[in-house]
């Protein structure tokens, strides 16, 4: 992009001419619409953007996108995304998944990079099931839910993502909900600018395996307090709400990591001094 | 945040209208498309139809208002509802939905367009304003029109509209 | 197929003693003793001197205060196998030593020192007889203040095998430099109590150290991050694991000096794809890991298989299976490296055939992942790579191709579009109009996943291609002699062929070495050519399921009249076995 025709980009500048294949009225649609909205008020050309994924339907999302990606294998995005990052610090990098991708396989792997803190944005598409592999539960289901894999319900206790991120030390987590895109566009928007590791938890609905998750736009609402820095605080919150309160929970202030990455590829190295007897 | 308050002046409002009208072309086309895509395409014809004729209302409002050298940041359009009020919101699709079903939310979305601009030709401070408002929500009413008009012709889903006796596919 | 039987019961034929251009030390100790620092300085000393050598080592599974042996052989000539039987053993102490039983091979030509005065002899010691001599550590140590044993033990074989005693002390020096003049000189001290202590027990001495060449002290492990860093990686993620953890202990610091960046990842799931994504943006890149972190790793890998992204995986083999021995060597992952992807998917695998070879066949593998965008998985082990080696200063190499990459994409650019070669541009992240999305699923040349009929055989065939029909040169195996009597074998067995063809066929008439050093793909006709006028095949190998003879009747046309030996670890091929099997074979 030249400074002659220096353009702004839009939504649509960010979209790839490849149609999705999720089902019509899945929650992943809007939040496909926020991520371009979101990347179109951030301005990176979308050569300088990498969104990395692992596998399920929110996963599909890269080819989605006139970026870079990277569609990786199940659970493996926060790996693939903090490889790039660290080697390619001028990139914007953002990783996206659902709740199975990132919570189950890719559980050990979410703790780290929130403890590790690099300077990335996770986008997570939270519809509590397993939608590719035709609805299992997934670690953010409640506990009845009956399906055929795990008839009766699980019985387990869901995964509490957030509260998990905060005591790992993600810098930024909020929750918003696919129905609201513009909403979601700018929890984005903040969440790309803050620097360190920041979580977005999306709820949004599977109309094919959990169609009652309709009703969750009528259940959601609009967090009724500020962010917090406090990270005990928001765990706090968040370990007491109901699940539906949406907004960003915490801003962080730990330093991204960012160890320095300026290799020069083309300078021999030498050591030989040190095999010298 | 009313549709009065981001709408004082007459950039504004064209601004506003030409959004509405580019968007909600956009979201029609994009619901075709997935109606396309899951081949229900009767639907998806209905959606191509509905998408022309915003396009096209966004193509006057550029030629006969000038609307297309206005601008605002996206951040400041303040809709009522969540979304555009004329774009059917994309959570309401099924993949086999029904005609009468999808002129049905299409209804909805024109009338909300409806009102936005009854709303400004009502409360807009200045005549050349709410003249403006009140020529857009005569063109949302004659949608409004055309949409009912549409939905005589299919008539109400069957009791057994969503029974598909394969199940879901593991892609 | 005749497979030759054998086990390690049997006591060793009478082969030729070793020559005194060689000698075989063993160091024991227990409890914190410090043998491996007393070994190691030996080593260095002999190095310094000119001596060729080699040093291993053995342990208790303790992490501290267990039982350990040095075993170091120095020579006039390279070495790269342990001597058959040990000439020096020196014992700080005999505590569970029979823990070592079948490493420790002694005879009646052994002189076995021990430090500890009045201990009972274990019986690995005590039934092949040997020349029994005894010094008195602790009265020596107690009366020369600041004296440790390890280094009074460390006096004594320099002095007995006839180590210039000034390579010691300037040692002795370099070490406790930072620890003052005092300790300097106990040190000295306790070396030179040691050099008295054996200055009569008439142990036949090293012939003279040949005239200097430049040498290197280097360990497999040492040797594989520098070849890997010759050849560009600068972005590794790594997580630790026996015997690997020292090729990312060393890059670490090396890496951030050359301004790139080693992670530790929180396992190996992440440390591969770590670098994927790594390669992805450019980098050239590595991991090391041994078999249980390899099979970890093997559906990442595919992922980089199937997405054409270039990275190199060190797997320093280790016995097995499962968690297996991990401090003992075995040839048992070949088959995990080779087939032990899911579905069709073809990449490049390696093995070095020395310590030394470490550094090249890391730095080939890089040069070939990096030109043929593929993964390639170098098979170490943990004989090369916790072994010290006095080497031959390895030359400086340069491989001249690089990776392909698209620097100007045009409109239309296809980043898995079919070429001759097989191999596409590689679009680098922020170069504009190079947009794709790698992945994992099958594709067409745009990278859109594809499930179509064309777009899978065409990709399968040309990621198949791409690595089949390169031209991989010379470098595909090492081959010595031209005997009509060929031996086929790869990786540490290599070292104790060699060892067991000098013994035998020293003008290299009779027997034929071929050791492979490409794995994967087959070179099925470059070993046809290499075994022509052979009249008998032997295929040697360190795994018990014969996983080389497998692969090499699998994948190479090998002659249906191909002998195989082959036998697990942990203990290494020794020389005199290797040269025994060869005599009975060769009658």
């Amino acid at each position: 992009m030249t400074a002659e025709n220096a353009c702004v980009l839009t939504a649509r500048d960010y979209k790839s001419d490849l149609k999705p294949v999720w089902c019509p009225g899945c929650g992943d649609f809007s939040i496909l619409m926020a991520i371009t909205m979101a990347m179109a008020e951030v301005a990176r050309p979308p050569e300088e953007v990498a969104v990395i994924s692992g596998i399920g339907c929110s996963s599909r999302v890269p080819a989605y996108t006139s970026c870079y990606g990277f569609h990786g294998v199940h659970g493996r995005a926060l790996p693939l995304a903090t490889g790039l990052k660290l080697s390619r610090p001028d990139l914007l990098v953002i990783a996206t998944g659902g709740d199975g991708d990132g919570y189950s396989i890719g559980g050990n792997h979410f703790m780290h990079a929130c403890r590790r803190n690099v300077d990335l944005t996770y986008i997570v598409m939270d519809n509590q099931v397993y939608g590719m592999t035709k609805g299992q539960p997934s670690p953010t289901t409640p506990p009845e839910w009956d399906s055929a894999l795990v008839p009766g319900g699980t019985g387990l206790r869901p995964f509490h993502p957030l509260v998990i991120a905060l005591a790992a030390g993600a810098n930024f987590v909020a929750r918003t909900f696919s129905g609201d895109a513009k909403g979601t566009a700018q929890t984005i928007v903040e969440a790309i600018n803050h620097p360190g590791f920041s979580l977005i938890e999306i709820l949004s609905p599977c109309v094919t395996f959990r169609p009652e998750e309709r009703e969750w736009a009528k259940q959601v609402h609009p967090a009724s307090v500020d962010p917090t820095d406090d990270r005990a605080r928001a765990a706090r919150r968040v370990l007491t709400d109901d699940g539906f309160n949406t907004g960003i929970l915490y801003r962080g202030k730990r330093a991204p990591y960012q160890p320095a990455f300026s290799p020069d590829t083309t300078a021999s190295v030498d050591f030989e001094a040190e095999f010298l007897p | 945040m009313s549709a009065s308050d981001k709408t004082n002046d007459r950039e504004a409002l064209l601004a506003h209208a030409y959004a509405i009208e580019n968007e909600t072309a956009e979201r029609y086309q994009d619901l075709a498309d997935q109606m396309y895509g899951v081949n229900n395409v009767e639907v998806g014809d209905l959606f191509t139809k509905l998408a022309e004729i915003e396009a096209k209302h966004a193509a006057e409002l550029a030629t006969e208002h000038g609307a297309a050298n206005t601008s605002m940041a996206a951040a400041d359009y303040a809709w009522s509802n969540l979304e555009s009020p004329e774009s059917i919101p994309l959570g309401e699709m099924h993949y086999l939905i029904q005609p009468h079903q999808a002129l049905t939310l299409a209804l909805a979305a024109e009338q909300r367009a409806l009102k936005f601009y009854t709303e400004v030709a009502t409360q807009a401070p200045t005549d050349e304003l709410r003249a403006l408002a009140r020529e857009f929500a005569q063109k949302e009413a004659e949608h409004v029109a055309l949409v009912r008009e549409w939905l005589q012709r299919y008539p109400e889903p069957e009791q057994d509209w969503d029974v598909d006796d394969d199940p879901p596919v593991q892609p | 197929m005749n497979q030759i039987e054998t086990t390690l019961d049997r006591p060793i034929a009478n082969v030729t003693a070793a020559p005194r251009q060689s000698l075989s030390v063993v160091m024991l100790g227990s409890g914190g003793s410090g043998v491996m620092t007393a070994a190691e300085i030996l080593l260095r000393a002999a190095a310094r001197v000119g001596y060729y050598g080699l040093m291993t080592k053995s342990f208790g599974p303790q992490i501290r205060g267990g039982e350990a042996a040095a075993f170091v052989t120095l020579s006039t000539s390279p070495v790269e196998i342990q001597g058959d039987e040990v000439d020096l053993l020196f014992a700080i102490d005999w505590k569970n030593a029979g823990r070592f039983a079948g490493e420790l091979l002694l005879g009646a030509e052994t002189l076995a020192i021990s430090g500890e005065a009045g201990a009972e002899l274990p019986r690995i010691v005590t039934e092949p007889e040997p020349r029994l001599e005894e010094i008195n550590l602790k009265t020596l140590t107690r009366s020369h203040k600041g004296t440790r044993p390890n280094m009074v033990a460390l006096g004594s074989v320099a002095g007995a095998i006839g180590l210039p005693r000034d390579a010691v002390a300037a040692l002795i020096g370099e070490r406790l430099e930072k620890k003052g003049e005092a300790a300097i000189a106990q040190g000295l001290t306790a070396v030179d109590l040691g050099y008295e202590a054996t200055a009569n027990f008439n142990l036949a001495k090293l012939d003279p150290a040949p005239k200097e060449a430049a040498r290197w002290i280097i360990s497999g492990n040492q040797a594989a991050g520098y070849g890997a860093m010759r050849a560009g990686v600068r972005f590794s993620a790594a997580y630790p694991i026996t015997p690997a953890t020292e090729i990312l202990e060393w890059l670490a610091p090396r890496l951030q000096k050359a301004g790139g960046l080693l992670v530790q990842a929180e396992d190996e799931l992440a440390s591969i794809n770590m670098i994927i994504g790594g390669s992805f943006g450019g980098s050239a890149v590595l991991t090391a890991t041994s078999g249980p972190g390899l099979a970890l790793m093997s559906e990442s890998i595919g992922l980089a298989v199937a997405a054409e992204i270039p990275i190199l995986v060190i797997n320093v083999m280790r016995g097995g299976p499962s968690t297996g021995i991990p401090t003992k060597s075995e040839q048992s992952d070949l088959n995990i490296a080779v087939y032990g992807l899911h579905g069709d998917a073809p990449h490049v695998v390696t093995a070095p055939n020395s310590i030394s070879d470490c550094l090249f066949t890391a730095q080939w593998s890089t040069h070939l992942a990096e030109s043929l965008q593929v993964p390639t998985i170098m098979l170490s082990d943990q004989s090369f790579g916790q072994a010290l080696g006095i080497v031959e200063k390895p030359p400086a190499l340069a491989f001249a191709t690089r990776r392909l990459v698209a620097e100007e994409p045009g409109e239309n650019y296809q980043r898995y579009a079919l070429t001759a070669s097989g191999v596409s541009p590689m679009a680098l992240p922020s170069t504009p109009g190079g947009q794709y999305t790698a992945d994992g699923l099958e594709h067409a040349e745009s990278g859109r996943p594809s499930s179509g009929v064309a777009d899978h055989n065409q990709q399968l065939d040309k990621r198949l291609r791409k690595i089949v029909d390169f031209d991989y040169g010379g470098h595909w195996a090492q081959i010595e002699g031209d005997g009509p009597a060929a031996i086929i074998t790869w990786g540490s067995s290599t070292g104790p062929v060699r060892e067991a063809m000098r013994r035998l066929d020293p003008d290299g008439k009779r027997l034929r070495l071929i050791s492979l050093r490409l794995i994967s793909p087959a070179q099925p006709k470059a070993l046809a050519d290499a075994l022509e006028g052979c009249e008998q095949i032997l295929v040697i190998e360190q795994s018990q399921m014969a996983q080389f003879f497998g692969h090499l009747k699998a994948q190479f046309d090998l002659p249906a009249m191909a002998d195989l030996y082959a036998r697990p670890g942990p203990q290494l091929f020794r020389a005199a076995e290797i040269a025994t099997k060869l005599e009975e074979w060769l009658s």
